[in-house]
């Protein structure tokens, strides 16, 4: 698990695979002034987390799951934090490698995104905006505000 | 869709036919390099990639299963019933 001290707008994002997890973090490095993204290597470790965060603290403005993780799966995590009331509205997208109709008819019946791994830069472009289109308005507006002005 | 077919597309529409229709299979490293293994209809297609997702090194596809031996331990099989 990372996170530094900073607080900033949460992105949130467990997978097992470490190349994905840079690969995410690369992408968001150039929103770094207002966006910080916290990893989790496992489902159990991101529901650890997730499960932590109080009723006060600052929640994550958008969570992302990796479908096929050891321990509790994306979908799996996703069922836990659609049962936690302060937690369920968060907006959570499936990142995966699947292009499985079921995977996508599950995000959808879980109030999710559903967004495939890329599969070269020109891709990988377009899937952060995917991203930051499913956090809240006033949050998404923030984030590209910041940026544009940089 | 054949092979033939697909090797003669250009790598960029290659890419996004792999994108939207391509099934993931597994990984593996070779050398230095990451290389994604993905299904289309009858045939398998592996990607290598001088930067992890992000910039190609080759696109290499075959039709015959020994394609698959480096990833037997990864193959997720749906059981439609369950």
């Amino acid at each position: 698990m990372t996170q530094s001290a900073t607080p900033r707008n949460i992105i949130f994002y467990a997978d097992d695979d470490q190349d994905d997890l840079e690969l995410v973090q690369d992408a968001f490095s150039r929103f770094s002034s207002n966006v910080e993204v916290i990893t989790a290597r496992d489902g159990s470790r991101a529901l650890q987390w997730l499960q932590g965060i109080g009723k006060d603290d600052p929640k994550p403005c958008l969570i992302i799951l990796d479908i096929n993780m050891p321990v509790f799966n994306g979908k799996e995590v996703l069922k836990k934090i659609r049962t936690i009331e302060h937690l369920e509205d968060i907006p959570v997208v499936l990142f995966t490698t699947s292009s499985m109709p079921q995977d996508q008819h599950f995000a959808q019946q879980h109030n999710a995104g559903f967004v495939t791994k890329p599969l070269d830069v020109s891709q990988m472009e377009k899937i952060c905006e995917q991203f930051i289109n499913h956090c809240p308005d006033s949050i998404r507006q923030e984030i590209r505000g910041k940026n544009s002005r940089r | 869709m054949k092979m033939r077919e697909f090797m003669s597309m250009p790598v960029r529409l290659q890419v996004d036919l792999l994108y939207h229709e391509g099934v993931y299979l597994g990984k593996r490293f070779e050398e230095d390099r990451s290389v994604l293994l993905y299904q289309i209809e009858g045939f398998y297609i592996e990607i290598g990639y001088r930067s992890y997702r992000l910039f190609i090194h080759s696109i290499r596809a075959s039709e015959t299963i020994d394609i698959l031996e480096p990833y037997l331990d990864q193959i997720r099989i749906y059981d439609p019933d369950g």
